[in-house]
């Protein structure tokens, strides 16, 4: 697709639905993540922002017109006559995804339900301290809610081979399986997407309130006496000239194109930091010749509607049809801001205070800080044991 | 490369002394402050507690209609559609100011004839609206869904605005005109002398004066407070959201005066809506609840089905400051003369800035007010007052 | 030779010297920073982003990541469509 200002190329990039890099119109609805959406046959797909194509955009000319900066503050004002042709044309440049169609061509037949459920535990994220959190909170004799937003649980554990020795999914199975048996319910593609604590004329409520979660066709108003928040983290972009080409993405976007869906990043690839090791070890380990293993970092990609080349700071020029970056990971703090956790700086993030965290909301994981599958695990264990112990102290809701 | 003008001074101790000082750098705040400077007043300012936009300024959907139903409040907003035109020429910074109407709905005859009046006295008061049939109303908004639909009012002057745009360009002249403009700055008491306030204590030192604005919209009452005085004013919080980006399809402002939903399109393609909750506490409460995320999902796709697959991308609050009949507070203080109040606009206070901010600056520059004031005075809530109610007050 | 963008936020395609501009005409905190430039305001309403541009207004103002803070993450964290919102209460 073409970016939305100045048509720039853009393709998968973050590879977990969170980004805006890899929109596409899909059977009549726009503005759909292709990065999460799984394909079906039949299934319409229509690029966006680009004409006559994504390849040979037109409007790209805006890109290499405006070389520095476009500042949409004190343009198009002159003269007043025209005012009416510029909003016109500004509305249709900026304006994202057509609207849908009336009849989108959807399998769902179901009406969409809204229902309340009461729980002693929801934890918010499958991955190793999400799983490991439910598994100890379930076990704690806690009815417990897990909620994973990906179509598999499993987190970070999907993209590690050993973990502890051990091949990472199977781990991930050994704890769902620890959940399911302790009477814990998990839900995949389920996004926990607010905590909200006031109700519809103003009266507060204390954290983590009601926490809405999106299912398949359904919203579950989740009433939780305690609140797991294992979301992880986002992959925070490298800033260098070209660093939104397509091909240049996070070391964790290649390894989930790897090993959740069996796709090579790319045949040729930089690794711009150390930190992209990993990645760059399964990527070589799959086919893919690894030109550079960070020792040196990306100062700039450049290339047409790909990256083709990329110059590292110790001067050196390859071809490259891929790069990758780590560092500086951001974690996902959304729900913990919005139940009214505090933060403390970690480097150049803001992670939660676990010490300040109010009372019925625990964190674990990547999200406390970038860290190991086993010690995401532990983190977990102790959170879920903490959350069970919390909500047997509550009264019933 | 020519540097841009600076929105807001950032260093240098405030002055001792003020000609006005502005309590709220919201579009009230900036605008009293710009005609003031502009009518010859050397040393004004601007005190804003927060960043730029963080109060009512900065929340809400950028309507501005002249569909008033009370000639007070309807004059105040036909004249700042005027102004809203030159705005951005005038401050040389672009406001995205786009007249695309705005469409009342009525699904029952009651509606119908009161939409009937209004427009009539819209006629009779300078503002072409006029009553629209369903088909013409499903013209003028292809994509609305006209079953139950029996009329609509539609006045095509009416539009939608950039609010950050004009309170940026509001900053940045006030600046170049030599306003002292201070973000994270707060008025924290008043001294008077002689039924004058004489001194403003901040948190950046006090600063004496000569002319005091309350322009602190939802926190109106807590400054006026500062100095003895108790305003009829209510804040009352008003939830809203916005969806992604979409190609342009909706031109007006659509309301549906069931249930007060508004919904607009604005300049980069999200629709922004909102609809009243009943029984709302009073209260200065910016959070959100999902109370109103389902009311307002299900009205809005009630009357434009194609949203069903359209996704909210943030949903977030603001407090109207709410007066008894529904219309702004302008004027001086009974007590204390210049001590001016410039708040009480009751959810519409962005829309009438342009106007409100003149009127006011014209009474501290002794100046013939454009229009007459009376009816925005203070103490017109005295033991003679008449209550004529604000009709169409939406969200 | 003039090289290619910066991009800090994509979803609102705005690079870094947008942000310092903006940064020079007065927006030294997060929140003035995003309703100037626009970042953060896209679908991804500042997800990552907010690292990048935290990271160069501390670098140009001198102020601490933690006196910086975070802006907004208001509800829905991830985007969802309105017909789920308005689906039939049980």
């Amino acid at each position: 697709m073409r970016s939305i200002k100045y048509h720039r190329p853009r393709g998968y990039s973050c590879g977990t639905g969170k980004c805006a890099s890899c929109l596409v119109r899909v059977d009549g609805t726009p503005n759909v993540r292709a990065c999460v959406t799984p394909a079906r046959d039949g299934m319409v797909v229509e690029t966006q922002n680009a004409f006559p194509s994504a390849r040979r955009d037109f409007f790209a000319v805006v890109d290499k017109v405006y070389r520095r900066d476009f500042d949409y503050h004190e343009k198009f004002i002159h003269p007043r006559v025209l005012t009416p042709l510029y909003n016109a044309v500004i509305r249709r440049m900026a304006g994202f995804g057509k609207l849908p169609d009336l009849k989108p061509i959807s399998r769902s037949r179901v009406r969409p339900t809204i229902i309340k459920r009461e729980v002693d535990v929801l934890v918010v994220g499958a991955g190793p301290a999400g799983l490991a959190a439910a598994a100890a909170a379930a076990e704690g004799a806690a009815t417990v809610l897990l909620a994973e937003e990906a179509d598999r649980e499993g987190g970070s554990l999907l993209l590690h081979r050993d973990v502890g020795g051990r091949d990472g999914t199977l781990v991930a199975a050994e704890l769902l399986a620890r959940v399911r048996d302790a009477g814990g319910e998990v839900l995949a593609s389920s996004v926990a997407f607010g905590c909200y604590l006031t109700d519809g004329v103003g009266n507060k409520m204390p954290a983590p309130g009601i926490v809405a979660v999106l299912t398949h066709e359904r919203i579950i108003e989740v009433k939780a006496k305690a609140l797991v928040v294992a979301s992880g983290y986002h992959e925070t972009p490298a800033l260098f000239p070209g660093n939104d080409l397509p091909g240049v993405m996070g070391a964790r976007a290649a390894l989930i194109l790897l090993h959740k869906h069996g796709v090579l990043a790319g045949q040729r690839v930089a690794l711009s930091a150390p930190a992209t090791r990993h990645a760059g070890e399964d990527l070589a380990k799959a086919g893919a010749d690894v030109v550079a293993w960070g020792e040196s970092p990306v100062v700039e990609a450049m290339g047409g509607t790909h990256v083709e080349r990329v110059r590292l700071a110790d001067g050196r020029e390859l071809r490259v049809d891929c790069v990758l970056y780590a560092g500086d990971e951001t974690p996902r703090v959304e729900l913990l801001q919005q139940c009214g956790a505090p933060f403390v700086a970690s480097g150049w993030v803001l992670v939660p205070d676990p010490s300040k965290l109010p009372p019925g909301v625990f964190a674990a994981g990547d999200v406390l800080g970038a860290s190991s599958p086993l010690d995401a695990m532990a983190s977990g264990e102790a959170a879920g044991e903490s959350a069970a112990a919390f909500a047997r102290t509550v009264r019933p809701l | 490369m020519t540097p841009h003008t600076p929105f807001v001074t950032t260093t240098g101790p405030l002055k001792d002394h003020y000609d006005a000082v502005v309590v709220g750098g919201g579009a009230n705040g900036l605008g009293v402050a710009r005609h003031l400077a502009m009518g010859g007043m050397r040393d004004v300012l601007v005190l804003e507690k927060s960043y730029l936009l963080a109060g009512a300024s900065g929340r809400n959907g950028g309507g501005v209609r002249a569909q008033w139903g009370t000639a007070d409040n309807l004059v105040l907003a036909r004249e700042s559609i005027r102004m809203f035109r030159d705005m951005s020429a005038e401050l040389g910074f672009n406001v995205y100011f786009r007249q695309g109407g705005y469409l009342f709905l009525a699904h029952d005859e009651k509606t119908v004839d009161a939409l009937r009046k209004t427009v009539a006295f819209h006629n009779a008061n300078g503002v072409k609206s006029r009553v629209v049939d369903a088909h013409e109303a499903q013209i003028i908004v292809p994509d609305l869904s006209t079953s139950g639909v029996l009329a609509a009012s539609y006045h095509p002057g009416d539009g939608i605005i950039f609010p950050w745009a004009v309170v940026f360009g509001l900053a940045k002249k006030c600046t170049e005109l030599g306003v002292d403009v201070r973000t994270f700055t707060s008025a924290t008491g008043f001294e008077t002398s002689g039924g004058r306030v004489t001194l403003v204590r901040t948190n950046r030192g006090d600063v004496k004066c000569d002319w005091v604005v309350n322009a602190a919209g939802c926190w109106s009452n807590q400054v006026a407070d500062m100095v003895g005085l108790k305003l009829p004013n209510t804040p009352v919080r008003h939830e809203i959201l916005v969806t992604e980006s979409l190609k342009p399809f909706l031109d007006p402002m659509v309301v549906d005066l069931r249930n007060g939903l508004y919904a607009s399109q604005d300049m980069r393609g999200e629709i922004i809506s909102g609809i009243g909750m009943p029984g709302e506490k009073p209260g200065i409460n910016f959070q959100s609840s999902f109370a109103f995320t389902k009311r307002v999902a299900r009205a809005l796709v009630d009357i434009l089905p194609n949203l069903g697959e359209v996704k909210v991308l943030r949903q977030w609050a603001g407090a109207y400051d709410v007066t008894p009949d529904s219309k702004p507070i302008l004027g001086p203080s009974p007590g204390l003369a210049n001590f001016v109040q410039l708040n009480g606009a009751s959810g519409h206070g962005f829309m009438i800035s342009p106007m409100t901010t003149l009127l006011v600056a014209q009474s501290i520059l002794g100046q013939p007010p454009s229009i007459d004031m009376r009816p925005y005075r203070l103490d017109r809530f005295g033991p003679d007052w008449v209550a004529e109610k604000e009709p169409l007050v939406i969200g | 030779m003039t090289t290619d963008k910066c991009m800090v936020c994509t979803c609102e395609d705005v690079n870094d010297i947008e942000l310092r501009e903006a940064i020079a005409r007065g927006c030294r905190d997060l929140e003035s920073l995003k309703r100037y430039t626009g970042f953060g305001t896209g679908p991804c309403q500042g997800k990552a982003c907010v690292t990048l541009a935290r990271r160069l207004l501390s670098e140009v103002t001198g102020e601490s990541v933690e006196a910086l803070g975070a802006i907004t993450y208001r509800p829905p964290v991830q985007p969802v469509p309105l017909r789920f919102l308005a689906g039939d209460e049980e």
